[in-house]
């Protein structure tokens, strides 16, 4: 499993970490938020109203005995109706505003974590899996939607709710008040003082559980391997482990948590009930109050349960959200080893390539690549060759800037390539690698991720040079049609495909890493021919610089030059045609093994 | 699918989750019971506390004990919650793992072919949010008890004044119906909701599944927009649900307030007439909120109902032809003990395989291997080469057609085409994140000395010796850390431990290098013949096959050996010239 941050809901809860948080994402929707606030306010003032209509009723009722004004009791009940009913819309307004508010700001951030994840480096999500990612950027920000809508309407309605109510009580009798104003404040004080003890828990609910989708995403996207490999009982096991972290943390989170929430808040809160109600009937006993205060007294206490219940439940929910927003905050904290250059000018269609006694290593390890020092000049094409693992991938990812070196430096017409702006660079640099990704969306959205401003009239023709126009005739809604996960695609299509991608951009560098790898020979033969007219191959050369890793000696057959590495360093670098006609030549010698695999 | 249906189908589905996890279950129902039952209690010491304030006391209770009472027993209450709570817990985590584990358990061991209705990141949210939605329908039962307590509550307000009852109860009645009338809708709006939401999950995994290419392609801005298209759909999906239901309480909470409006009205007279106590009105004051509860909770319950058969539609459609109740089995796949003969011959006759989309794949395919064979497909991109090999491993539905095992017919290709008759390296293989070691047994049982000669086999052996932590090096993300040879190489070594009687590969040297990819087909060929079925695309498997098939558009182009098939099939002598 991959070693995620806990760390980050292990943090102490502070209110001030959600303050920029809301202030960001609530304020573009000033008028939305204010007419919430405004519902809150009027729900609040007409729940405090209606009970005390029934109080006074009740006074009349009892008082006044067969002299009471029957129309003054009709006009009450009726009066409290209206308020009840008045309370309901005003709430469902609420409901409606807050779940606007909330998902749209939710939204907000979604949108802003996955342009952030997205500008991450590779060693961050070489790390984690896409199922991970998944309940990082989805599943933490629904947990957080609720801080945007429930937070505000839930705590502050009910926050102030509590308040009205106590207000009212003092005002009708200051011992009552100020009894029930303790006691609410003791309530308060313990579940401020406890709601951070379930923090830690929950944050490691939360990442078991992004865990585990990180797991179903992996094996589900492996499903063959696993199955016609026997593998099924193996991945069962992984997964009751992943099951069992869950529910241990999830109930041990619960557990802790609810003996605050439930449990202490409680037993405070219905003390303080007793000493109010005992109060009332003091106060009752000694003429100092109505009967219908003491019922006031009641029925108002009752309704402080409510609003002080949804605060536990909202704290415990926030709880979770913490542990949330401390993921979500982490992965805003990371920045990307890999930033943007202020620009350099892109001079020409195709660039001049240097390395500079170039050194990498991923994390720390083992370096990749060491003493690496060459230059291609613009138009000219490389043969990279060598072993699996000796470092070709490496050199094509740092020329587009994938990872920065870790000694030395790569110049592109004599600019450091860190200068550049990211954007910029790979628009004119074009990478087809060995792996394609294909999206569940239409094959024109395939085509030019999600770039509508390309006519359907530069793309056809770009599929008939590819071959792929007898393949797109297949399809039944022509480039509307839907590619799913790789169905009704094969392997050698999809390389195809990502040809396709790079004809659109028409890039001044162009970097094949096994790009045809997966091809049967003949549709390789297509591609070479086109890639031949692309980079002006054996026409003299000079339309585009070229760097091919490859592993089949055909593929290089017409570069320019050939680079050999082993181990991570060049061991042979020089002009084609020069190491050709040189028997001693580790490339004549590769030729001649490259024979006699044909003869054996 | 008629709602009768999927309700019976939701209900049956709830009581295997209970009875899967029954001592939580019913250990919780107790504790819930005595909880709701002590709800009671508030409102019958207010009234006698009441009576006995405005002088109609009738028990000899003085008002401080009764005061002592009702503090004691809403302290045991909440004590009560507290345990319910803990074991409600237990049993929602059970439940979520139950399902999980049967839904996962079905995808990997289940005979048939397995065909995913989405991406991998769009089973993510059936693994997640419609579990959750199904669990809840048997947790909304531990706080059924719920309705029973509006029932005795109804019951006691009959007892004091009937006809008030009556008059103030019987609307109630009426939202149960509604709810039952909307149900429909709200199985509509939550199936909308519950699939942008999906869409939006699947489109998060595809992007990070895809992170390196966007980058590439400089695509991030139009991701993201996209990434917000979606999120709005949801939104709007979302919302609707969420305002249709509330709507749908709404109306429920209104009639309890309008039930109280009409105590008020008709209790003047009755409460001047003296047949009326104070304290009879704060009983059906506290009353009304229970009783009204008890058809909300019916309500819901029909809600929640619609909104678990609908996740259990979209799980069951994600494991496509499993039994009816198999989401809520307590044992794994039964495994049928498949019992063969070590591989002498194996025949496949009219294999057809039709893509339902893209209208292409293989049609009336025959092969015959013998033990020690080595068979070769070909053919140009797209001729159903894969198509070929996962149907014969039962990885993808056949129209039609036979596979004979030593002339035995195989019945479920997918549970038979595998260890230790067959083992499987894909095009594209997937490692996952885990260790190297882990990733080559994948759970074969294998000694320490077969795990290194199927590396050494693999020719990935020197590799390995030059990573720090050797084969308990952790491989990343569908093994991102390991060069795309090593990845092959990977996968050869986990199909090699296996050591099946037939090896079937597509493509397994495409990342290598050619030093590399000789000493792979040495190995295989040095010890002793294997049988094996390949797509390979160099000349040096070609020229070594006993016999080579050539596709083309999905049908048998040409057969036989790389000499006869040059001098006969003009198709194989373009593939063998461009091969070299």
């Amino acid at each position: 499993m991959t070693a995620s941050h806990v760390a980050g809901g292990a943090k102490p809860l502070q209110f001030g970490r959600l303050a920029p948080l809301l202030w960001t994402y609530l304020r573009p929707q000033g008028p939305r938020v204010l007419l919430l606030a405004a519902s809150l306010i009027a729900s609040v003032g007409l729940q405090l109203v209606a009970p005390q209509m029934t109080s006074r009723f009740i006074d009349l009722v009892v008082s006044l005995a067969a002299a009471a004004p029957q129309n003054r009791l009709l006009l009450l009940a009726v009066l409290f109706i209206a308020a009840t009913l008045a309370t309901q819309l005003v709430r469902l307004a609420g409901a409606y505003l807050s779940a606007q508010v909330g998902w749209t700001a939710a939204n907000r951030l979604r949108d802003d974590l996955a342009r952030h994840c997205l500008a991450l480096d590779m060693s961050f999500h070489n790390a984690r899996t896409p199922g991970e990612l998944i309940e990082r950027i989805d599943g933490d920000v629904s947990s957080l939607a609720s801080v945007f809508s429930q937070f505000v309407f839930q705590i502050l309605g009910s926050g102030l709710l509590m308040i009205g109510i106590l207000a009212v009580l003092t005002a009708q009798n200051l011992w009552i008040g100020l009894t029930l104003t303790v006691f609410a404040a003791a309530a308060f004080a313990i579940l401020h003082a406890t709601r951070r003890l379930g923090m830690p828990l929950f944050a490691a609910e939360r990442q078991a559980r992004s865990e585990l989708a990180g797991f179903v995403e992996e094996r589900i996207g492996g499903l063959d391997d696993v199955r016609a490999n026997g593998g099924g009982g193996h991945v069962m096991l992984g997964l009751e482990r992943l099951n069992t972290r869950l529910t241990t943390t999830g109930v041990r989170a619960i557990r802790v948590a609810a003996i605050y929430i439930v449990l202490i808040t409680n037993a405070v809160f219905i003390t303080g009930f007793g000493v109010a109600l005992s109060l009332g009937v003091w106060l009752f006993q000694h003429r100092e109050a109505t009967i219908g205060q003491v019922y006031l007294l009641v029925q108002f206490t009752a309704m402080l349960r409510a609003p002080l219940e949804t605060i536990g439940g909202q704290i415990q929910d926030l709880q979770r959200t913490m542990a949330s927003l401390g993921r979500v905050q982490d992965l805003q904290a990371m920045t990307p080893r890999v930033q943007s250059g202020p620009g350099a000018a892109w001079r020409r269609p195709s660039p001049q390539v240097e390395f500079d006694d170039v050194g990498f290593a991923y994390n720390d390890a083992e370096p990749v690549l060491a003493d690496i020092s060459f230059r291609l000049e613009p138009g000219q094409s490389l043969g990279l060759l060598g072993r699996t693992g000796s470092g070709k991938t490496t050199i094509t990812r740092l020329l587009c800037r994938l990872y920065d070196p870790t000694f030395g430096v790569i110049r592109l017409d004599g600019h450091d390539l860190r200068e550049a702006e990211l954007g910029e660079l790979r628009h004119h640099v074009g990478v087809v690698t060995q792996d394609v990704q294909i999206f569940q969306a239409s094959v024109r959205d395939n085509l030019t991720f999600f770039d509508l401003d390309i006519p359907d009239a530069r793309l056809l023709p770009v599929l008939q040079d590819l071959g792929l126009g007898p393949w797109l005739d297949r399809q039944s809604d022509g480039l509307d049609t839907v590619l799913l996960g790789g169905g009704g695609l094969s392997a050698g299509e999809a390389q195809l495909l990502a040809f396709a991608r790079v004809f659109l951009k028409n890039p001044g560098l162009l970097l094949l890493d096994e790009a045809s790898s997966r091809l049967d020979p003949v549709s390789e033969g297509l591609i070479n021919h086109a890639l031949e007219q692309l980079l002006g191959l054996g026409l003299g050369g000079g339309r585009r610089t070229a760097i091919i890793v490859a592993h089949r000696l055909s593929t290089v057959r017409r570069v320019d030059r050939i680079m050999i590495l082993e181990r991570g360093r060049i061991v042979e670098e020089g002009r084609r045609e020069a190491l050709e006609a040189d028997p001693s030549s580790r490339f004549a010698a590769l030729l001649r093994a490259g024979l006699e695999e044909v003869l054996a | 699918m008629s709602a009768d249906h999927s309700s019976a189908r939701a209900w049956r589905h709830a009581a295997g989750v209970i009875w899967a996890n029954r001592v939580s279950f019913f250990g919780s129902v107790a504790f819930y019971i005595g909880f709701f039952t002590l709800v009671l209690a508030p409102g019958l010491i207010n009234r006698a506390i009441f009576d006995a304030l405005s002088g109609h006391a009738a028990a000899g209770l003085n008002v401080w004990s009764l005061v002592g009472l009702l503090i004691g027993l809403e302290l045991g209450r909440f004590g009560l919650l507290y345990f319910g709570g803990v074991l409600f817990n237990v049993f929602r985590y059970g439940g979520e793992a139950l399902l999980k584990r049967n839904m996962m358990d079905w995808l990997v061991t289940a005979p048939g072919p397995r065909t995913l209705p989405g991406s991998p990141g769009e089973a993510v949210s059936r693994f997640r949010d419609d579990v959750l939605e199904t669990v809840s329908l048997s947790t909304i039962l531990i706080v059924c008890p719920q309705v029973l307590t509006g029932v005795a509550g109804f019951a006691i307000m009959l007892r004091v004044n009937a006809p008030i009852t009556l008059v103030v109860v019987l609307p109630m009645l009426a939202t149960v119906g509604l709810t039952y009338l909307v149900t429909r809708r709200i199985q509509t709006y939550r199936k909308a909701a519950r699939e942008a939401t999906a869409a939006v999950t699947s489109f998060i995994g595809e992007t990070f599944g895809a992170v390196q290419a966007i980058k590439l392609a400089g695509a991030e801005d139009r991701i993201v927009r996209r990434l917000g298209d979606l999120n709005e759909a949801r939104r709007h999906a979302s919302v609707r649900d969420l305002m249709f239901s509330s709507t749908l309480s709404l109306f429920n909470t209104n009639v309890a307030a309008l039930g109280s409006g009409c105590v008020l009205l008709l209790a003047a007279q009755a409460m001047r007439q003296g047949a009326f106590s104070v304290g009879a009105f704060t009983l059906f004051v506290t009353y009304l909120g229970l009783v009204s509860a008890a058809p909300l909770m019916v309500g819901q319950v029909l809600a929640v109902e619609r909104q678990s058969a609908v996740s259990i539609g979209r799980m069951r459609e994600l494991m496509s032809d499993a039994p009816a109740l198999k989401l809520v089995s307590r044992a794994g796949t039964p495994v049928r003990p498949q019992v063969a003969a070590p591989l002498q011959t194996l025949k496949v006759q009219g294999l057809s395989r039709l893509h339902p989309s893209a209208g292409r794949g293989i049609q009336d395919i025959d092969l015959d291997l013998t033990r020690g064979d080595f068979v070769v497909i070909t053919g140009r991109v797209g001729a159903g080469k894969t198509t070929l090999l996962r149907t014969l491993l039962g990885l993808t539905p056949r129209d039609c057609g036979e596979v004979l095992w030593n002339g035995v017919r195989v019945e479920d290709l997918a549970t038979f085409m595998t260890p230790p008759r067959c083992a499987y390296t894909a095009q594209a293989p997937r490692l996952f994140s885990e260790t190297l070691r882990d990733n080559i047994l994948m759970g074969a049982h294998a000694g320490g000395a077969a795990l290194t000669d199927a590396v050494a086999l693999a020719a990935f052996d020197e590799d390995v010796a030059q990573f720090d932590a050797g084969l308990d090096t952790l491989v990343g993300t569908r093994g991102v850390t390991l060069s795309g040879g090593q990845l092959q190489r990977a996968a050869a070594a986990r199909m090699f431990v296996r050591q099946p009687d037939l090896l079937v590969f597509d493509d397994i040297s495409s990342a290598l290098d050619v030093a590399t990819e000789q000493a792979l087909w040495r190995g295989l060929f040095a010890a002793g013949r294997r049988t094996c079925l390949a797509v390979p695309h160099r000349r040096a498997a070609f020229a070594r096959a006993d016999m080579i098939v050539v596709l083309d558009g999905g049908r048998m182009a040409a057969r036989g050996d790389a000499a006869s098939l040059r001098r006969g099939s003009e198709l194989f002598r373009t593939i063998w010239r461009d091969s070299g």
